[in-house]
C-alpha cells in the first residue's frame, strides 16, 4: 500500500494535476470536478503555491450515516459508492482539509481515490511535486509539507 | 452536423458599456473554422465592426478578450488569453497576451470571447459567474494598484477563487503602454489595451465558472497530450530543445543572447554588454524564490522574487522576465538588477509595459546626452546611463504622468516629436510600438519580423523568426514546411523573405489556438498542434491547413492595418538597427543591413502583397477566401 504526498516546493502551480484529475475520472477538462487542488499565491509576503491532496485520513468515513456508501478500498483510498450515497454532505462538512465536495453534475459526495492505485496526477506532474510512495518514505515528506505549511 | 462545441464553448459575451446592456451570441462556426480563436475570430470581429480612422480612446473603439479552442485544455501551455483592440500606441492593430489563468476561467463560466465596447459613464467593472454576467459599480476602487484590485474584487465577489483581469493606475491615466494584468502580475503588455479599457471607464473583469471543455476524442485526445508531455521532459532526445532552459525562466536566455550579438545595450547603439550572465547569476542566487506556472504550463518559466534588504527593498512579487531586465539594465547601462526588480514591481503595480516603459527611459538618456532636453524639465532626476536612481524614479512619473514622466508616458513615437532636434531619427520604433530587447543585426530574419509584425515592433507576436538563427535544433522542425535546412547564417540577408513567412504563420497558429509560443521550443511540434487541435475539436486538421488557417489571420490583421493607412514606408526599420553597432564585438561590417529595402520586395514576394505598396494583392485575398475583404478595400 502506498501513500500520496507532495513536495511543495517544487509545485509551480500549473494545475495540470486538476486537469489530468477530471479528466482521468470524466474525461473532460472540469476542475470543478477534480479530487486534487492547487492553491495558487498571493503576492507581498504570502508565498503559497502548492498542491492541496486528500491524505486518506477517513474522517469522512466516521462521518458518513449510510452504511457502505463510503468504504475503504484494498489501495486504502476512502471511497464513494455513488448508489449508495445520499448526497447529505456529511463527508463535506467532516472534512478538515475541503477535499471532498459534492460533485456540481451528480451532487453526489466525490473524493480521491487514488485512481485505484495508480494516481494521474502524479504520473503527470511536469515538476516532480507529487509522488506516490511506501508509508515510511512518504511519512518524512508529509512531515515537511506540514513544516512548510506555518 | 452536430451543433455540440468541442473545445470551443461556442458562446461570445458581449457588453456595451454606454448603454449598461449585456447578450449573448452564439459563435459562427463558420468563422471558427476559418480563423480559430485567439488573435484570429477576434480580428473578424474587428474588421466588421470597427469604423477606420477611429481614436482608439474614444468609445468607438472595441476591446477583445479572447481565448483559444485549447485554452484551458491539457495542451501544454494552454492558460492565455488575447487582447485584441486598435491600439492608443500605434494607431493600427493592437493585440497582447496575457498568462495566468483567467483565459481558462472564461471558459469555465461559459464563453470563448468577451467584447467590450462603449464607455461607461462611471468607472465601473464586469463581474462573470457561470454564464452569466453584471456591470457593478467600481467608484470605490479607482486609483487602486493592480494587487490591491485583485484582492479586494476577489472579497467583494465572495469567491477567491475568481480570476481577475484589471488595470492599474498607469491605464487610469491613460499611458499609452499600459497593460491589462491578470494574477496579480502577468501581463497583457504591450499596445497599450490598458489605456483602451480606462478609456471606456472599465476597471476590472472578475470571473468565476465551474464549468467543464469537453473534447471530441478524450481517448486520441489523452494520447496526443501524453506525447507531447514526453517530449517535454525527454529532451535532448527529442524535439524540444528549449525545455530545460525555460525552467530557469527566460532569464536563462540572458548569457546567450548577450553572448549571440542578441542584447541590445545602450539604447541599440549595440548589441552586446557583457554583464548579462551576471544578471542571471544574481537574480537567481540571491532573489528568486521560486518558479511559477501559467495555467496548464509545464515548463513554468515565471518567476517569483523578491528583494529583502537595501534601497530597493521589493516583496515577493512576479518576475523579473528577460525582456524586463533588459529594459532596465542593459537598455540604460544599468548594472543593478536590483533597481531592475524593483522597477518590475512599480510597473506590474501601475499595470503598465515594462518592454516600452524601460525603453523611453533609455531614450530620454540618449536625449539628454545630446542636449535635447533641459534640466529644468527634469525636477531634479538626473538621466545619466546607469543611473538607477533615475530609472526609478522615472518609472513612477511615468506611471503618474508626472512631469517629463508625462511626455514619455504617450510613447517613444510622440514623445521624440515633442523632444525634437534628432529625436524622431534616434527613436526606435516601427509603426510607433517600441523596440523589445532583441538585435537584429546577427540574425537578420528579425529585421523583417520588426517591420512587418502587424503589431508594430515585436519579437514575438506572430513569433521570434530570430530563433531560426540562435536555436538550430528547433529550425529543423520547420524544414518540412519550407525552410532551409538550419544552420541558417545569420548575416545573410538574402532568403530572409520565405524564412520570415514560415515563421510568422508558424508563430500565429499558436495565438489562434490559445497556446503561450515558448511551447513551440518545448515539444509542441506544428504536427502534435494541429493533432491535437483536430482531437480537441473533432474536424479534421493537417498541419499544412493550421498553417492556411494563420496566414488567413495574419493577412486579416494586415489588411486592418491598410485600412488605417499602412503602406510599405511603414514596414521599414529605423537607421539605427541598419548600421553596424557602434562598438562591442559585433562591430563590424557584415552586422550592418544594407539592403533591408530588398528583404522586403523578397517578404512581399513569397507574402502575395504588392511590392510597391505592401498591400496584400487581390489574388492572396482570393485564394485565402477572403474575397470580402479585398471587395471592402477596393483593391
Amino acid at each position: 500500500m502506498k501513500a500520496l504526498v507532495i513536495i511543495p516546493d517544487l509545485c509551480r502551480g500549473c494545475q495540470r494535476c486538476v486537469l489530468h484529475c477530471s479528466f482521468q475520472r470524466y474525461e473532460t477538462h472540469a476542475p470543478s470536478r477534480a479530487a486534487i487542488h492547487v492553491v495558487r499565491h498571493e503576492p507581498e509576503g504570502r508565498l503559497v503555491d502548492e498542491p492541496v491532496i486528500c491524505v486518506q485520513c477517513g474522517i469522512c468515513l466516521s462521518a458518513c450515516p449510510v452504511p457502505g456508501a463510503m468504504v475503504r478500498n484494498k489501495v486504502g483510498a476512502v471511497v464513494v459508492k455513488e448508489e449508495k450515497c445520499t448526497g447529505c454532505g456529511l463527508c463535506v462538512m467532516s472534512c478538515p482539509y475541503g477535499m471532498v465536495k459534492l460533485d456540481p453534475i451528480t451532487m453526489k459526495a466525490s473524493k480521491c481515490d487514488l485512481c485505484g492505485g495508480e494516481p494521474a496526477c502524479v504520473g503527470h506532474c511536469p515538476y516532480g511535486a507529487l509522488a506516490y510512495l511506501e508509508p515510511e518514505q512518504a511519512a518524512y515528506l508529509r512531515r515537511i509539507s506540514v513544516v512548510g505549511r506555518q | 452536423m452536430s451543433d455540440k462545441w468541442f473545445g470551443f464553448v461556442g458562446k461570445i459575451l458581449r457588453v456595451d458599456l454606454t448603454r449598461g446592456v449585456i447578450w449573448k451570441e452564439p459563435m459562427k462556426k463558420e468563422f471558427a473554422k476559418k480563423f480559430l480563436g485567439g488573435v484570429g475570430y477576434p480580428a473578424k470581429i474587428l474588421w466588421d465592426e470597427l469604423k477606420p480612422g477611429i481614436d482608439p480612446l474614444s468609445r468607438e473603439n472595441k476591446l477583445i478578450l479572447a481565448t483559444g479552442p485549447l485554452t484551458g485544455t491539457l495542451c501544454p501551455g494552454s492558460g492565455s488569453f488575447s487582447a485584441c483592440f486598435k491600439s492608443p500606441l500605434t494607431n493600427v492593430w493592437g493585440e497582447s497576451r496575457g498568462g495566468g489563468d483567467w483565459g481558462p476561467e472564461l471558459k469555465f463560466a461559459g464563453f470563448d470571447l468577451l467584447v467590450l465596447e462603449g464607455k461607461s459613464e462611471k468607472p465601473v467593472y464586469v463581474w462573470i459567474g457561470d454564464g452569466d454576467a453584471e456591470i457593478r459599480s467600481a467608484e470605490h476602487l479607482a486609483g487602486k494598484s493592480v494587487p490591491d484590485t485583485e484582492t479586494i474584487l476577489r472579497r467583494e465577489v465572495g469567491d477567491y477563487e475568481s480570476k481577475v483581469v484589471s488595470i492599474g493606475p498607469a491605464g487610469e491615466k491613460l499611458v499609452r503602454f499600459a497593460c491589462i494584468m491578470s494574477c496579480y502580475d502577468r501581463a497583457a503588455g504591450r499596445c497599450g489595451g490598458g489605456a483602451v479599457m480606462a478609456s471606456k471607464n472599465l476597471k476590472a473583469v472578475v470571473v468565476r465558472g465551474h464549468g467543464d471543455i469537453p473534447v471530441a476524442k478524450p481517448e486520441a485526445f489523452m494520447e496526443d497530450v501524453e506525447d507531447a508531455e514526453k517530449a517535454a521532459m525527454e529532451y535532448p532526445d527529442s524535439d524540444a530543445p528549449l525545455r530545460d532552459t525555460f525552467m530557469d525562466g527566460t532569464m536563462g536566455f540572458m548569457e546567450i543572447m548577450d553572448e549571440t550579438g542578441d542584447l541590445p545595450t545602450k539604447y541599440g547603439a549595440s548589441n552586446h554588454w557583457g554583464k548579462g550572465g551576471e544578471m542571471f547569476d544574481l537574480l537567481q542566487e540571491r532573489h528568486l524564490i521560486k518558479g511559477n506556472a501559467c495555467f496548464s504550463c509545464n515548463v513554468g518559466c515565471g518567476r517569483y522574487s523578491e528583494v529583502k534588504t537595501g534601497k530597493w527593498i521589493t516583496p515577493p512579487y512576479g518576475g523579473p522576465e528577460y525582456e524586463t531586465v533588459a529594459s532596465f539594465t542593459a537598455f540604460s547601462l544599468n548594472e543593478d538588477i536590483e533597481a531592475a526588480i524593483r522597477a518590475n514591481y512599480i510597473c506590474n503595480s501601475y499595470g503598465m509595459d515594462t518592454i516600452s516603459c524601460g525603453h523611453v527611459i533609455a531614450f530620454a538618456i540618449s536625449c539628454y546626452e545630446k542636449g535635447w532636453i533641459s534640466d529644468g524639465l527634469l525636477d531634479g532626476v538626473k538621466l545619466a546611463w546607469g543611473n538607477s536612481d533615475a530609472i526609478v524614479a522615472m518609472v513612477e512619473k511615468i506611471a503618474r504622468r508626472d512631469g517629463f514622466g508625462d511626455i514619455l508616458a504617450d510613447g517613444v513615437s510622440r514623445a521624440a516629436q515633442v523632444i525634437g532636434n534628432g529625436a524622431e531619427e534616434l527613436a526606435l520604433h516601427v509603426k510607433g510600438l517600441e523596440m523589445p530587447y532583441h538585435d537584429p543585426r546577427t540574425a537578420k530574419t528579425l529585421a523583417l519580423q520588426y517591420g512587418t509584425a502587424n503589431r508594430g515592433m515585436c519579437h514575438v507576436h506572430p513569433h521570434q523568426t530570430q530563433d531560426v538563427v540562435h536555436t538550430p535544433e528547433w529550425a529543423k522542425t520547420l524544414v518540412p514546411y519550407g525552410l532551409p535546412k538550419p544552420p541558417i547564417d545569420g548575416y545573410s540577408e538574402e532568403g530572409m523573405g520565405p524564412i520570415t513567412m514560415i515563421v510568422q504563420d508558424d508563430g500565429m497558429t499558436m495565438e489562434i489556438l490559445g497556446i503561450c509560443k515558448f511551447h513551440d521550443w518545448t515539444g509542441l511540434s506544428l504536427k502534435r498542434r494541429a493533432k491535437i487541435l483536430s482531437d480537441t475539436v473533432g474536424w479534421n486538421i493537417s498541419d499544412v491547413e493550421l498553417l492556411k488557417v494563420a496566414e488567413r489571420v495574419f493577412n486579416l490583421q494586415r489588411c486592418f492595418n491598410v485600412r488605417e493607412g499602412i503602406r510599405r514606408k511603414d514596414d521599414m526599420i529605423p537607421k539605427r538597427l541598419r548600421q553596424a553597432p557602434a562598438f562591442g564585438p559585433f562591430s563590424k561590417k557584415e552586422a550592418a543591413i544594407v539592403n533591408y529595402e530588398g528583404m522586403l520586395d523578397e517578404y512581399y514576394e513569397v507574402r502575395g502583397w504588392d511590392k510597391r505598396t505592401g498591400i496584400p494583392t487581390r489574388k492572396k485575398l482570393e485564394e485565402l477566401g477572403i474575397k470580402e475583404v479585398a471587395n471592402q478595400l477596393n483593391i
